[in-house]
């Protein structure tokens, strides 16, 4: 009975440490490929918001030239969004603006999606703090707002009653 | 200057923690110093997020962080008073076996590897837009959450109507820094991490008797790359990971609580418990599991009537958010239909796609390796071991999520709701994570025999597991001694 015993024992062993190792083997290239991927370069209050629009439009510091435009403006007026939902990007910076916008209120719209803004009228336009396109061409009626990379772009509205 | 105030932030929300556990176990028996550092750590940061929601109601600013910061070190003075302890006593430290170092080391190497992940790794989507946008607009209004944010429909994508266990501990670290940075924020992920680290290890010492198995199966958790690597990771400041950090400890203390009269462990089991709604709405969910399970126990190891008491407080935190969220007319989530049976019988065809979805991401080795195989055999083992009411509240525990989750994906508002489902399904199984580790621990122990009884219960079953070197046996040696 005690050979039997051994046996067993050394099968149980053989099999989780067979298990465990198979685990690691699995496991350690992608960890390793995980945990050297990125580096420490940025650490600030917007680390994150900025590495994302860094990444989406190629602008640096874009949180705080955003935050510092949107201050500039009423605060109870709102920010229409214009984003397209098929496009990752979009949507990215879409959501990040309407982030970033606080305490403004913001509408998003979805240029992708039919009868998306159908609702917009002109006082929307016009009682508007600020209009942002993001991956979205500005119709040409609206004159050239604020840059931020290629694929953002806000139009702050009072200077465009101003004009 | 940062360092100093998050540092304080840290001490704060331990403080309150551990005043907690002095309330809950007077005694030595809480466990050596990682474990109560652990539990600790998961306490206090229920209690600093649920006192600065409700003390928000009536103080904000310096003025709420202040009296916060006042009633965290006030507590656990007052326990100390309370439980007329002469002195706090930590357990005697032991002199650890070479093989235990070894691990111990691994564990805090794994530990401090986490700690540099999530300083390189931005926060996630989820982790910037569901969470830190609370803290950030919460800290923007003196602590307290604008009622604008709630029903703003541009904001939507937020989630409003998730609750604030993990935004409000990151207020509390903004708070203490004197601004909202999201660098800082992503702190508490891996402090989580080191808990729910610690209490696998502990948890599957108090069940197998070693602790070099506990810390086995604690240092595997990092090798998935789910936990440690993936989107949704301990590190992106998703809250999935401190839900199953939360989740293991209401159901790993559920299992010692088994034990005929460990009421320490059901105390233990009981506040967790609460917590559990107020970190995700999914914890909603794991909140019924878990009640169901300690009914369950009451039940089966026939203990007092009394102790259903302990569902109550989850119970309030459910009712009580959700009051509030329907005071301020929050805006409603549109990824689900309304829960109907026209509904369900339309959409019934969906289950086998989506079963077949969660059956799919278990068998990603990408994802997570080779760890739903081990806990699969691990199983085997845990029920051969207990062949009593554990082994049903565990496999309960385990299964009775994932089936709620794949079940309510019948009501998805997604057009294509298997992508909703591709889109989650890696992070909800992360729930029950750390939880089905504890099999791989029962499973490596299967050589060796459990102690008949918990040896601090009777120090003279201690003879028969002399070679334990469990917190338990460590708490009956200093008794007969």
């Amino acid at each position: 009975m005690e050979w039997c015993r051994r046996v067993r024992a050394v099968a149980h062993i053989s099999l989780w440490a067979g298990l465990i190792a198979s685990l690691l083997g699995v496991s350690l290239p992608k960890i390793f490929r995980g945990a050297s991927k990125y580096s420490i370069h940025f650490v600030g209050p917007f680390h994150s918001s900025n590495i994302f629009l860094h990444f989406a439009t190629g602008a640096t510091d874009t949180s705080e030239r955003l935050i510092a435009l949107f201050d500039s403006l009423a605060s109870a007026k709102p920010i229409l969004i214009f984003e397209r939902g098929d496009d990752p990007r979009s949507t990215l910076l879409g959501m990040m603006t309407a982030y970033l916008a606080w305490p403004h209120p913001v509408r998003i719209f979805d240029m992708a999606r039919a009868g998306s803004g159908s609702d917009l009228n002109a006082t929307d336009f016009v009682t508007a703090a600020a209009i942002v396109f993001c991956c979205v061409n500005r119709p040409q009626w609206l004159p050239p707002g604020e840059h931020f990379g290629e694929a953002l772009e806000v139009v702050p509205m009072p200077q465009v009653a101003k004009r | 200057m940062n360092v100093i105030a998050l540092l304080a932030a840290f001490a704060t929300i331990l403080s309150a923690g551990f005043g907690a556990l002095l309330l809950l176990m007077p005694d030595s028996r809480r466990g050596n110093f990682a474990e109560q550092f652990a539990l600790s750590w998961l306490c206090g940061t229920g209690i600093v997020s649920l006192f600065l929601w409700t003390f928000g109601f009536f103080v904000r600013g310096a003025l709420l962080a202040g009296f916060i910061a006042i009633v965290c070190i006030a507590l656990p003075l007052t326990a100390w008073k309370l439980t007329g302890q002469s002195a706090i006593h930590f357990q005697s430290v032991r002199w650890l076996r070479p093989i235990e170092f070894l691990l111990a080391a691994l564990l805090a190497l794994e530990i401090a590897l986490i700690f540099y992940l999530a300083y390189v790794h931005t926060l996630g989507w989820d982790g910037l837009w569901n969470w830190e946008i609370k803290a950030r607009y919460a800290y923007s209004n003196g602590g307290v959450l604008p009622v604008a944010y709630f029903q703003s429909e541009g904001r939507s994508f937020s989630h409003p109507a998730y609750p604030l266990a993990i935004p409000f501990t990151e207020l509390w670290l903004y708070l203490w820094l004197g601004e909202a940075n999201q660098f800082w924020a992503k702190t508490i992920f891996p402090m989580f991490y080191a808990a729910g680290a610690i209490l696998l290890a502990a948890l599957s010492a108090r069940l197998t008797g070693r602790t070099w198995i506990g810390l086995i199966a604690a240092s595997l958790l990092f090798f998935v790359p789910q936990i440690a690597t993936e989107g949704g990771s301990a590190i992106v400041g998703y809250a999935d990971f401190p839900l199953s950090v939360f989740y293991l400890a209401t159901i790993g203390y559920l299992l010692c609580a088994c034990r005929s009269d460990d009421e320490h462990s059901f105390r233990i089991y009981a506040v967790c418990l609460a917590l559990l709604p107020w970190v995700k709405l999914e914890g909603m969910i794991l909140w019924f599991i878990a009640a169901l399970c300690g009914a369950l126990v009451i039940w089966r190891k026939k203990k007092s009537p009394v102790h259903l008491f302990a569902l109550l407080p989850g119970l309030f935190v459910i009712i009580a958010w959700h009051l509030y969220l329907s005071q301020m007319h929050v805006v409603s989530s549109s990824d689900f239909l309304p829960v109907s049976f026209a509904t369900f019988q339309a959409n019934i065809h969906r289950l086998g796609p989506i079963l077949s979805a969660f059956f799919s991401e278990v068998a990603d080795t990408k994802t997570w390796s080779l760890f739903w195989l081990l806990v699969a055999i691990g199983s085997g083992y845990f029920v051969q071991r207990y062949r009593d009411a554990r082994s049903l509240v565990f496999f309960i525990a385990v299964l009775g999520p994932i089936g709620i989750y794949a079940f309510i994906y019948i009501f998805s508002n997604w057009p294509d709701y298997l992508k909703h489902v591709d889109l989650s399904v890696s992070r909800l199984l992360m729930h029950v994570a750390p939880l089905s580790c504890l099999t791989v621990s029962v499973a490596l122990a299967a050589r060796w025999p459990q102690p008949a009884r918990s040896p601090h219960l009777n120090p003279a079953t201690c003879e028969s597991a002399d070679r334990e070197r469990t917190p338990d046996v460590e708490f009956a040696r200093t008794k007969r001694a």
